[in-house]
């Protein structure tokens, strides 16, 4: 493996198996991410972003859910192997994560001092008073006063909630970051500092983001690698400047003409036309076929595989939008 | 917070007025003469009349309200009609039997909840859980005489390890407390369980297991505190419940406690002990109440800024990382 990737995931399938049906989640995604390295993974809800992202933790909630195949490296070391003790030295030490509402991911009847230092104490071997000074110093970092280091989750706005679970997040130097559509509860003006914030910290800090997002935006702005998710499938990936200037796959081609255009005057947003398949029961061939203009009569039986069409640039379609020429 | 347990103290004794008042107000339409209570079977008139006259019965009925009022305001409970004796000395030698047992039973009965309501709903759906279920369906459903009865079958009859009744020493307090711990348990298992099942699937239960805390400290750290005031709640009014005297588990284990006490006055319509006895009941349940109503704002700091206790809230400013 390249020394210089840090998480690699192989063939990963996840699947929640419910009583009556099992939701195929995440169907056999595979990706790199690179030191130091922003990825985007972009996709509608229920696409699998969460799920993927959870099951880089371990943390897919069991039952129902279950990595049913699949491997997790990072650093080169197989995750899935791990026994759940050395698990827990990985989770918020190694690979940290952000959530997506900040009004319910901080404990109500902690202080957020104290949620700091537990991440803290549980990975550095440190007194309480250093973890204190340590939690104090993260709350400065995100933009907060050390001193309401002792105030508790309800007594902040939903920004600085975000920001202390921000800290919270960076507290160890986490070599990847996974954020979880970390902004979609947030009002817009707030959107905008928190993701200046996250993305400060990352240059200061260096380590790698997977940024989950819904957000074309977001991702161009933020991201070096684009990943687009449909119904447990990479269906798209490349570094953002080859995927947005050259998109091929009908769907993100879709999500793209959804986006209102500030020069052009839209009285109705363009939709992708149709529903996601239902993960319980997808289609056959390419999920996206009932809905996609290209589709063509292998779309029906077969299912795409990711397939380079240019340097650093894959699409799973078996007809992909051409360039004009 | 200061200002609230005033406003809380007030209630509580606004209460305990109104109570007294209601249970003395029903206990006039009791049918039957006190004064023929008093004397017992063939009394003559001349002697009832003395009756009367000593216990003053022939006031009407608020100067009657206001003077025992007045009595208990000083500490007097009065005095009973049949044993002539100050009823605070009888409440006084029956009342801490009754507290120990209530208190210690329903300790026993918290422990056993929350470990096996918490157990029940991490491990949701599992034999555990479900045999779980049975039992304390099945402990809330039992009547208490019964499963009192069971116990002197089994640990003082059949094994012979424990004493099967009366009340001497700590010996004797176990079966009772065990009854009533079992009791008491069923009730707080099952609060305990929906109360865990509910705050377990809370976002922070998974940032606090995405920080790689170990999962039982997640679950008493994160989910039973935050699952603990319903809880509370059912540990109090099973306290209040109990504190009431436990009358079937005394007749059982013929502890002298007050649960006895009163329904002895009743059946011998010995009014005044009936009333303090239950205005004792009534008093000690409203501590209770209060206590727990404080204890709240302790585990949930929401409840405690809302009256205004601790940290004041304010904003940052914005350059300090405020939001306007």
């Amino acid at each position: 493996m390249d020394e210089n990737t840090l998480l690699k995931i192989d063939n990963l399938v996840v699947k929640y198996f419910l009583r009556k049906s099992t939701v195929e989640a995440v169907n056999g995604v595979s990706f790199e991410i690179k030191k130091g390295e922003r990825v985007g993974l972009v996709g509608e809800t229920g696409a699998g972003k969460t799920t993927t992202a959870l099951s880089i933790l371990d943390l897919v909630s069991n039952p129902p859910g279950r990595i049913v195949s699949g491997d997790i490296y990072l650093n080169g070391e197989n995750l899935r192997q791990k026994s759940e003790k050395e698990m827990r030295k990985i989770r918020g030490n190694d690979i940290a994560m952000i959530f997506q509402d900040p009004m319910t991911s901080l404990n109500p009847v902690l202080t957020v001092g104290d949620q700091i230092m537990e991440v803290v104490r549980l990975h550095n071997n440190m007194t309480k008073f250093e973890a204190m000074d340590k939690a104090k110093e993260m709350l400065e970092l995100v933009g907060i006063p050390g001193e309401r280091y002792l105030e508790y989750p309800h007594q902040f706005s939903g920004g600085m909630k975000q920001r202390v679970v921000i800290a919270i997040a960076l507290a160890c130097n986490p070599k990847l970051l996974i954020a979880d559509e970390p902004t979609s509860a947030l009002d817009v003006t707030i959107q905008a500092q928190v993701l200046d914030l996250i993305n400060e910290l990352r240059n200061r800090l260096g380590m790698s983001l997977l940024l989950i997002t819904h957000d074309l935006g977001v991702v161009a702005e933020t991201c070096d690698k684009v990943m687009i998710m449909y119904a447990g499938h990479i269906v798209e990936s490349g570094t953002v400047d080859k995927v947005y200037r050259n998109i091929m796959h009908p769907y993100t081609s879709g999500l793209f003409n959804a986006i209102p255009k500030l020069d052009e005057d839209t009285d109705r947003l363009q939709p992708i036309k149709g529903m996601m398949p239902d993960p319980s029961n997808l289609p056959e061939g390419c999920a996206f076929c009932d809905r996609c203009p290209n589709a063509v009569e292998a779309c029906k039986t077969r299912k795409p595989e990711l397939v380079q069409v240019e340097e650093d640039h894959m699409v799973a379609c078996f007809n992909p939008i051409k360039k004009e020429a | 917070m200061l200002k609230y347990s005033v406003k809380r103290l007030l209630f509580m004794i606004l209460t305990l007025f109104l109570t007294t008042l209601f249970v003395f107000t029903l206990l006039e339409f009791v049918p039957g003469d006190p004064a023929r209570i008093i004397a017992g079977e063939g009394a003559t008139e001349a002697s009832l009349a003395a009756i009367r006259d000593e216990f003053q019965l022939n006031d009407p009925f608020f100067v009657r309200f206001f003077r025992y009022i007045g009595n208990l305001l000083q500490g007097n409970l009065g005095v009973s009609y049949k044993t002539r004796q100050p009823i605070a000395g009888a409440i006084g030698s029956r009342l801490p039997l009754t507290m120990i047992i209530a208190f210690w039973g329903v300790i026993v009965g918290t422990l056993l909840g929350l470990l096996a309501g918490t157990v029940s709903a991490v491990k949701q759906y599992s034999l555990f859980d479900r045999v779980l279920t049975f039992i304390s369906l099945f402990g809330k459903s039992a009547p208490s005489f019964w499963i009192a009865m069971l116990f002197v079958l089994i640990f003082s009859l059949k094994l012979g390890w424990l004493p099967a009744s009366g009340s001497y020493s700590f010996k004797y307090w176990i079966l009772p407390v065990a009854t009533i711990g079992l009791q008491a348990s069923s009730g707080i298992t099952r609060m305990t369980r929906s109360s865990v099942l509910e705050v377990i699937r809370q976002d922070y239960i998974r940032t606090a297991r995405a920080k790689g805390q170990v999962e039982w400290v997640v679950v008493i750290r994160h989910g039973l505190r935050n699952a603990f005031i319903p809880i509370l709640t059912q540990i109090s009014s099973s306290l209040c419940e109990y504190l009431g005297g436990t009358v079937l588990v005394e007749s059982v284990f013929a502890i002298p406690g007050i649960g006895n006490y009163v329904l002895d006055a009743v059946q011998r319509q010995d009014l005044p002990v009936v009333l303090s006895g239950i205005f004792i009941i009534c008093a000690m349940c409203s501590v209770v109440i209060l206590l727990t109503d404080l204890a709240y704002a302790f585990i949930d700091p929401r409840i405690k800024s809302t009256y205004g206790f601790g940290v004041k809230k304010k904003k940052a400013d914005q350059k300090e990382g405020g939001n306007k």
